[in-house]
């Protein structure tokens, strides 16, 4: 199938608006390749070549999520074209990874370039906030957005429309040898996703749960699904045997709610302006602009003069992060503080406020990253995986409505909660609980990552031994000992190469270059 | 005191610590050293819910540090060392913390002026302390993640 000017027009807005919406609705995660890849596939009329790319490109980038401004790489740019290719040029599976894997960390460069633009959007946006001008702020944070959804977008059209032709002649060309070699090292790539999760997900003391789901998927091959359900009964058993969760906010309840100051409209307003939080995203001051946006309307409202609407706005621009899901506390204490500040100056000066947002929004980040992008967008990418490797189409739509419930749901209550209780219901929340909470949830994850590399990672050695008229297949030898050991091996040392200090591009090139050897000499195939 | 990881970062503990450092240096306890944290039992209790689960968190006022660098506190246990900018770094440099490099995160206090890197400001006074803790030899490295290429703040600070 020939990728035509309108078809690569079509495709490259889906890239564009999956980064576009990270920045302005809320980080749905659409992004991920489980998404992506297969509505590459749907718009081409091949689902299914779109389904196996994702599933295991995700499994590929399970560990490379944007953390605290970090830039990830593009994973919308390397499913999208990987995808594209793939079905243009009639590639195989791993042919496809080995185009979308380096092209998605070369397209990290987008966002860097994107993120570096909109500072100019955001100084703008502080002589708006001078001059009190709510307008020209909102015309930044689409400007920035913009800016953003395009600077993903041009590449994969300019990539789509020049490439074709040459990954179709390319591909024709390869020698039968270089083509084992990318297949084996097509193969090997999702070690790379599984060895940098493990190596942000488990502490020592947790490593044995990760052999006991590969163990699970290895010799019994229950599949990733029952390993899962194991893996979640063993974290209920542990968190039980710890003390369970019962106190987890037992501080909070049965207490006489603080009054709000805030109204109940204010407050969905707020909570649907926060969607916004990352936009115009910037290197210097992040999150700033969204911030300031989240709460713009209400600042109008309670500071009538211009002179004090415009100093908040403008306190408001200086350099903000936090997880974009978990706003909602800084939101709402902030929102108190800035409605006291307006009736009574003296009261609360703007230190305080500055303080408070400060002091938060560090904390909720590290709450937030390590259970949604440290553990349940892994967990969930993972199972919808290995529902896209079956050919399943559920597996996208499962994806982003478990997590997008998810997402409202904490986004909804930790906003409401705070408007409710203040910050007491952080001072009282036991972190024991806390802490039992997310134990569980790592040993649920590194037994779901053992049962993916037990059953998903196919690295297998053609190599036949002859000895005095007997052949041996050493694969049969190494499945008798352990089944899946090259797998569980090519997992370890991603996570050792990493833990050494290699980089992820680093290991990247170390698995190309060492899975196209020996694929060619037909020592792994 | 064994001290495996030292970071400045005016956000202490949060995702990058959690998710980037702590299981790749091996750390088993987080002593952060900032006397207003320490001081707000809000943030103290929010700091320790935000590190990973496992990993002992001491948040201290500058004073409790020192008295537990002088008695070597924690034995053998891999400690990270966090603080908020370079003064208290240097503060507990001469009060005896034997470290390694110095790994640099967000800093960037409201009145911060002098522009380092994209993401290192710097106040007069801090600026001084970037410069005395370079002079007494140590390397300053700017890597929000393990995965991000490094810029050398000791570099940047020749020219200043």
């Amino acid at each position: 199938m020939e990728i035509t000017v309108g078809l690569a027009l079509i495709l490259a807005f889906v890239a564009g608006f999956a980064y576009y919406a990270r920045r302005f609705m809320g980080a749905p995660f659409i992004e991920r390749a489980i998404i992506m890849a297969p509505l590459t596939g749907l718009i081409m009329g091949d689902l299914k070549t779109g389904l196996l790319i994702g599933g295991t490109l995700e499994l590929v980038f399970m560990g490379a999520t944007a953390i605290g401004g970090s830039v990830p790489p593009n994973i919308p740019v390397g499913a999208v074209i990987g995808t594209a290719f793939a079905i243009s040029a009639g590639l195989t599976l791993e042919e496809a990874l080995v185009i979308a894997v380096p092209v998605a960390l070369l397209g990290s460069l987008c966002e860097l370039l994107a993120k570096t633009a909109s500072t100019i959007f955001v100084n703008a946006a502080e002589k708006y906030a001078e001059k009190g001008n709510s307008r020209g702020i909102s015309l930044m944070v689409h400007l920035g957005n913009i800016a953003h959804g395009l600077s993903t977008a041009i590449p994969v059209f300019i990539a789509l429309v020049l490439g074709q032709d040459a990954v179709a002649a390319a591909s024709s060309a390869l020698p039968e040898s270089i083509r084992t070699g990318i297949t084996v090292a097509g193969k090997i790539l999702p070690a790379l996703g599984f060895g940098i999760l493990l190596s942000t997900l488990a502490s020592p003391a947790f490593i044995p749960w990760f052999f006991i789901g590969f163990a699970i998927a290895a010799y019994a091959g229950w599949g990733v699904l029952g390993v899962s359900f194991v893996g979640i009964m063993a974290a209920a058993f542990y968190v039980a045997q710890k003390g369970g969760l019962s106190s987890l906010t037992s501080g909070a309840k049965g207490k006489v709610d603080q009054y709000s100051v805030v109204s109940k409209k204010d407050q969905a307003q707020m909570f649907w302006r926060s969607f916004a939080l990352q936009s115009a995203f910037s290197f210097d001051r992040m999150q700033a602009l969204g911030f300031t946006w989240t709460l713009m309307p209400f600042l109008q409202k309670i500071y009538k003069g211009s002179k004090e609407f415009s100093a908040s706005l403008k306190r408001h621009l200086s350099f903000f992060n936090t997880n974009p899901w978990i706003v909602g506390p800084i939101v709402a204490i902030v929102a108190e503080l800035e409605s006291k500040r307006a009736e009574n100056p003296e009261e609360v000066d703007e230190q305080s406020i500055q303080a408070v947002k400060g002091s938060l929004m560090g904390p909720l980040a590290g709450i937030g990253d390590s259970m949604i992008q440290g553990t349940l967008v892994p967990i969930m990418g993972g199972v919808a995986s290995s529902l896209a490797l079956q050919g399943n189409p559920i597996a996208p739509v499962l994806f982003f409505l478990v997590i997008n419930v998810a997402h409202f749901w904490i986004r909804w209550n930790t906003l409401s909660v705070s408007f409710k209780f203040g910050t007491r219901f952080f001072e009282e929340i036991d972190q024991s609980s806390m802490s039992r909470l997310l134990e569980g949830a790592t040993i649920a994850g590194l037994m779901g990552i053992g049962g993916l590399v037990g059953t998903w990672l196919n690295i297998k050695t053609p190599v036949v031994y002859t000895i005095q008229d007997a052949s041996i297949t050493l694969q049969t030898m190494l499945d008798g000992i352990m089944p899946k050991v090259l797998p569980l091996l090519a997992t370890l040392a991603v996570y050792f190469g990493i833990k050494k200090g290699l980089k992820n591009t680093q290991v990247l090139l170390i698995i190309l270059i060492v899975g196209g050897v020996l694929g060619a000499l037909k020592i792994l195939g | 005191m064994r001290v495996v990881f030292t970071r400045v970062d005016e956000r202490l503990i949060h995702g990058q610590i959690t998710i980037g450092w702590t299981n790749l240096t091996g750390t088993r306890l987080i002593m952060a050293v900032n006397d207003q944290v320490a001081g707000n039992s809000l943030q103290r209790n929010l700091l320790k819910m935000a590190a990973k689960p496992g990993v002992q968190v001491e948040i201290l006022t500058m004073e409790e540090a020192k008295k537990k660098i002088s008695e070597d506190a924690w034995d053998n246990t891999p400690v990270m060392v966090l603080v908020k900018n370079p003064i208290d770094l240097l503060a507990l440099i001469k009060a005896g913390l034997k470290i390694g490099k110095v790994n640099v995160g967000g800093v960037r206090q409201p009145d911060a002026s002098i522009v380092l890197t994209k993401e290192v400001k710097a106040t007069e006074a801090e600026l001084e302390a970037w410069k005395e803790i370079a002079r007494l030899g140590y390397t300053i490295e700017v890597q929000f993640v393990p995965d991000q290429s490094i810029t050398s703040l000791n570099k940047v600070l020749e020219r200043f």
